[in-house]
């Protein structure tokens, strides 16, 4: 049910705050006072009650009577139940709508039916959504929700429940914005609810206010004209405008479809519409008046809340579909728009299981007309393709894709098979985000397939005729190796495509020469059975750092050489390998023995032998980390050594993105790293020139995205304790234990104050790593050497997918990076990222 | 979607049976636990591709793998503990059911680790399930380990 949580727990800022997307359908207080009964009769009545909620909840699906005589049945039974439960009642036929959006005019109908017999229900019903859903939703930006309520208003004027003048007046409230100084951001948001809503309202509009509404569409025309849609270049997926894929900014292709739609007198034939069938029933019911409500005032720190502009995404052309018998309707008919709008929203709500999804997706009305299953796919698609940022992680949508594929009489998997072909072929004109995406859920889905795939199809794939589609496969195949192993990799492919695949693993210890020991992987088993001894090196390293004089750290590092390498069963004595020589030999300015007494050589090799013991799995690593945490965070402090850290790790897995990958992340998590060293680091030339081989910029964007996540989190933080605050000093008001309410205020505020005092040293350093970044970047592509493009390609991603995190310094960076004589690409993708948040 | 919905995210009748602790206690902690119980894994399975599976849904804090109360090698479960309570809730939504090595994982809400719980419970060392199982499955050693007994053959080797 809805409404599981007792009305008591109605404002609970913690679960409001965290869970932003779950939707509350708590009645609020002032609609409580459900029926008392009986001890003895409330299991049977609860039990009753309970069935009549997933009879509402199920109404519309697959049953052996009629949509009509379901909806005439069911509307009897609501109309019963009312006396006794009518809050319960409103719940469930709210937590209904807004949880199966696709049924809004089933119940719309219902409603109607229970209009005719019930006015005082429907009227509190209406209250109930205009007062406490409709304005909750809209002042936590729950933008979704608000359009599934609005949508449902906008319908109810077909079931004879409000009148169409009633919705204008309601349309008129929401245009208000439009007079207003506010962002587009916030407008665009306001005028999509109105818009949006017209495929189901249009004709009964026009039949009966077509002046008024030819008005309001003038006016919104007159508002879209003037917009402004620089933004619109950053966010397209596809980068050449050939005529399927070219992508249009919402709004302006939304609008071309509604013109279409009024040519055709506001007919469509996309939505099922079971109130005509109960035309007579419905017309002796009384028309409600909607009661006025006022929108949430606009908050400049929340503009980001509003939801990011979009661009049309098509990717199936009308000649793709292989069904005989359905088409799909063209691009630009409100059809299209109707069925991508209701896919799209089911797939925006907070599913408990994805199977409620597949289920709601499979559920679409009308399915047998059009070819269902091709949009649902190219909607996926586009959301999962959507920039900056999908919605929801990658994973949820990889995962609905997968439990399609899984139901074996809709031929799904034939269709990610052709995805996946089509994707492949047209991977050349694709943003190079959008491949990596793709590539993370082509390895995904293989690796839920066994790795199946027509590789053969592949093995002539050519370096210099298609890079794009040879870059592909090296990362999917990179990622299908971290998923499973490399051995299992090697086996599924076909020889021809060996060499695409990334090097075995096996890392590399520099404190001996390797040639002594010929394959790593007796150094893997060393570090196993020696571990006393490689204990010994990292403590000995220990003692090196810092405390020690000199003489006596050479006697030590002597002694230990000849401790570690009897052990090892070998006299020759200590050898470093060249790489790590000649870089240390360097620094000392040619005195090749005493750089032992360095601290940066210290430091890189105590990483290395902490590396050594904990080779052997994740944990291993996790624990001789956690040991040296005391020592690892002093030597952060110090400018020259904390670099030493990452290249000693670079130094140890080059061989393994994988290994790269997740150890880089677990130390900036423990905060031995911080995110501008990482920066300052990657950008060397040693690096840049294997970035793809190191993975490079996965490391690069997990860093960025740790970073901000962490300010977002205490923003959060912030925002529910000044949610306790003001409900302690609102909420709480002449109860008795003023007392503890005023220790409880003091403690909170003293916490808040803490907080804010974190989250300005955070800000302070996320700014910082920000500029280092783009300078960094700027660096490398004002050489315009053979990283231009990588560079400039990751430029325009980071100041496309940190645009909120960035938007307050703009303006510094403006005049002190971006500056004029920049290329004109570099200086577009700026501007285009600070349109975005307009 | 309660009605009509899976309760994926709910807790499962599932409870452990050496909590030390009250019921209520347990399904408190539940209710507010971080920490997943991963099953179904194969023996092979390695903790870097249990972490490049699992942080597609989130920040993990740690992962404790499994292991054989006398062998001290991997028996086929593990625990993920994430940061956020939202990620959790997202792998069971997004991750259970689906496959790691070709074996449909299982995931559910653990109370949250506690030293001793990651050696099997089975007599032999293993889980309990390797035990008593009849089908010879060689991701996880061979037959049960009862069968194996009858059948006079070694357990399955661990080599890849």
């Amino acid at each position: 049910m809805p409404n599981k949580r007792s009305v008591s727990e109605s404002y609970d800022p913690v679960e409001f705050v965290r869970h932003p997307l779950t939707f509350d359908t708590t009645v609020d207080k002032r609609y409580r006072g459900d029926h008392q009964f009986n001890s003895e009769d409330e299991d049977l009545q609860l039990a009753t009650i309970d069935i009549l909620g997933s009879l509402i909840a199920q109404i519309g699906e697959k049953s052996h009577n009629s949509l009509e005589s379901n909806l005439d049945d069911l509307s009897r039974h609501v109309i019963d139940a009312i006396p006794k439960f009518k809050n319960k009642i409103m719940s469930f036929l709210a937590g209904s709508i807004l949880e199966q959006p696709h049924k809004v005019t089933i119940y719309s109908t219902l409603l109607g039916l229970i209009n005719v017999k019930d006015y005082e229900f429907t009227q509190a019903f209406l209250d109930y959504l205009l007062s406490a859903l409709l304005p909750r939703a809209l002042q936590s930006y729950q933008l979704i929700q608000s359009e599934i309520l609005v949508r449902f208003l906008a319908d109810l004027v077909n079931s004879n429940v409000i009148s169409t003048s009633s919705l204008l007046i309601l349309f008129e409230k929401f245009l208000s914005v439009l007079e207003e100084t506010s962002p587009r951001l916030r407008k665009d948001a306001y005028v999509g609810l109105v818009l949006k809503t017209l495929p189901w309202c249009g004709r009964a509009l026009n039949h009966t206010r077509g002046e008024e509404l030819r008005k309001m569409l003038k006016r919104i025309d007159k508002y879209l004209n003037a917009r402004d849609t620089e933004f619109c270049q950053t966010l397209r997926v596809w980068r050449s405008a050939t005529d399927t894929l070219e992508q249009e900014e919402f709004f302006k292709a939304y609008w071309n479809q509604l013109m279409n739609f009024k040519k055709k007198g506001f007919t469509e034939k996309a939505i099922l519409r079971p109130y005509l069938s109960f035309h007579s029933e419905l017309s002796p019911g009384r028309q409600h008046k909607l009661p006025s409500f006022d929108l949430p005032e606009y908050r400049k720190e929340h503009r980001a809340k509003y939801g990011l502009p979009r661009v049309q995404f098509r990717f199936f052309d009308l000649h793709d579909v292989s069904s005989s018998e359905l088409s799909l309707p063209p691009s630009d008919s409100i059809e299209r728009f109707i069925l991508e709008e209701q896919v799209r929203t089911i797939l925006s709500l907070d599913y408990r299981h994805r199977k409620d999804c597949v289920r709601s997706l499979l559920n679409l009305s009308p399915s047998g007309r059009y070819p269902v299953d091709y949009i649902i796919m190219e909607v996926t698609l586009g959301e999962l393709f959507r920039l900056p940022c999908p919605n929801a992680k990658f994973l949820f949508y990889f995962s609905v894709l997968l439990e399609f594929s899984k139901l074996p009489e809709l031929g799904f998997s034939s269709l990610i098979a052709l995805s996946f072909e089509m994707l492949y072929e047209k991977l050349e004109w694709m943003e190079v985000e959008c491949r990596e995406r793709f590539s993370l859920w082509f390895a995904w889905h293989l690796s839920n397939n066994s790795y199946k795939w027509h590789w053969d199809d592949w093995k002539n794939c050519d370096r210099k005729c298609e890079p794009a589609q040879y870059g592909f496969i090296r990362s999917a195949l990179q990622k299908c190796v971290k998923l499973s192993y490399h051995e299992r990799i090697h086996g599924v492919l076909p020889e021809d495509l060996h060499h695409l695949m990334p090097s075995a693993p096996r890392p590399c210890f520099e404190l001996f020469s390797l040639a002594d020991t010929e394959e790593f992987a007796s150094v893997e088993g060393l570090a196993d059975s020696q571990g006393l001894t490689v204990h010994f090196i990292v403590q000995f390293s220990y003692l090196l750092f810092g405390w020690c004089t000199f003489c006596f750290q050479f006697i030590r590092l002597l002694l230990l050489s000849g401790e570690y390498l009897k052990r090892l069963g070998r006299k020759s004595p200590l050898i470093l390998s060249e790489a790590c020589f000649r870089r240390f030999c360097i620094g000392t300015g040619g005195c090749p023995p005493f750089f032992i007494f360095h601290e940066e050589f210290q430091v890189y090799l105590f990483t290395q032998c902490l590396l050594l013991a904990g080779s052997k799995s994740y944990s291993h690593f996790i624990s001789a980390l956690e040991r040296y945490m005391k020592l690892l965070n002093e030597i952060s402090q110090l400018e020259d050594c904390k670099n030493q850290i990452i290249y000693a790790l670079f130094s140890f897995w080059e061989s393994s993105a994988q290994m790269l990958a997740i150890l880089m992340d677990r130390l900036v998590t423990y905060r031995v790293i911080d995110p501008t060293s990482v920066i300052n680091c990657l950008f060397s030339y040693d690096f840049l020139e294997n970035h793809e081989k190191l993975g490079l910029w996965d490391i690069l964007t997990a860093t960025l995205n740790k970073m901000v996540a962490r300010t977002d989190q205490m923003k959060l933080d912030i925002e529910l304790v000044e949610g306790e605050i003001s409900y302690l000093e609102h909420g709480k008001k002449g109860e008795e234990n003023s007392e503890s309410i005023r220790v409880e205020l003091t403690e909170r505020t003293d916490r808040l104050n803490k907080l804010y005092s974190v989250l300005g040293h955070v800000s302070k350093e996320q700014k910082e790593a920000f500029f280092t970044l783009f300078q960094r970047m700027l660096m490398v592509l004002r050489e315009k050497n053979c990283f231009y493009q990588p560079v400039l390609v990751h430029l325009k991603m980071y100041l496309r997918k940190y645009q909120k995190d960035i938007a307050d310094s703009m303006e510094p960076m403006e005049k002190l990076i971006f500056s004029k004589e920049l290329d004109p690409e570099i200086m577009d993708a700026f501007n285009a990222s600070k349109a975005l948040l307009c | 979607m309660s009605t009509i919905s899976s309760p994926s995210v709910e807790l499962s009748s599932y409870r452990d049976q050496h909590f030390k602790g009250t019921r209520i206690e347990q399904d408190r902690l539940l209710r507010l636990s971080t920490t997943l119980y991963v099953g179904n894994l194969s023996f092979y399975t390695t903790e870097e591709q249990i972490v490049e599976l699992f942080s597609k849904c989130g920040d993990i804090r740690r992962v404790v793998m499994g292991l054989d109360k006398y062998k001290k090698t991997p028996c086929g479960f593990c625990f993920v503990e994430y940061y956020n309570r939202a990620d959790a809730e997202n792998c069971l939504r997004y991750i259970n059911g689906t496959r790691l090595d070709d074996r449909i994982v299982r995931t559910d809400w653990d109370a949250g680790f506690i030293e001793g719980r990651q050696y099997g419970r089975g007599k032999t060392g293993g889980q309990v399930r390797d035990e008593y199982r009849t089908d010879y499955d060689s991701g996880r050693g061979g037959y049960g380990k009862i069968m194996q007994q009858k059948m006079g053959v070694n357990d399955g080797g661990f080599s890849r």
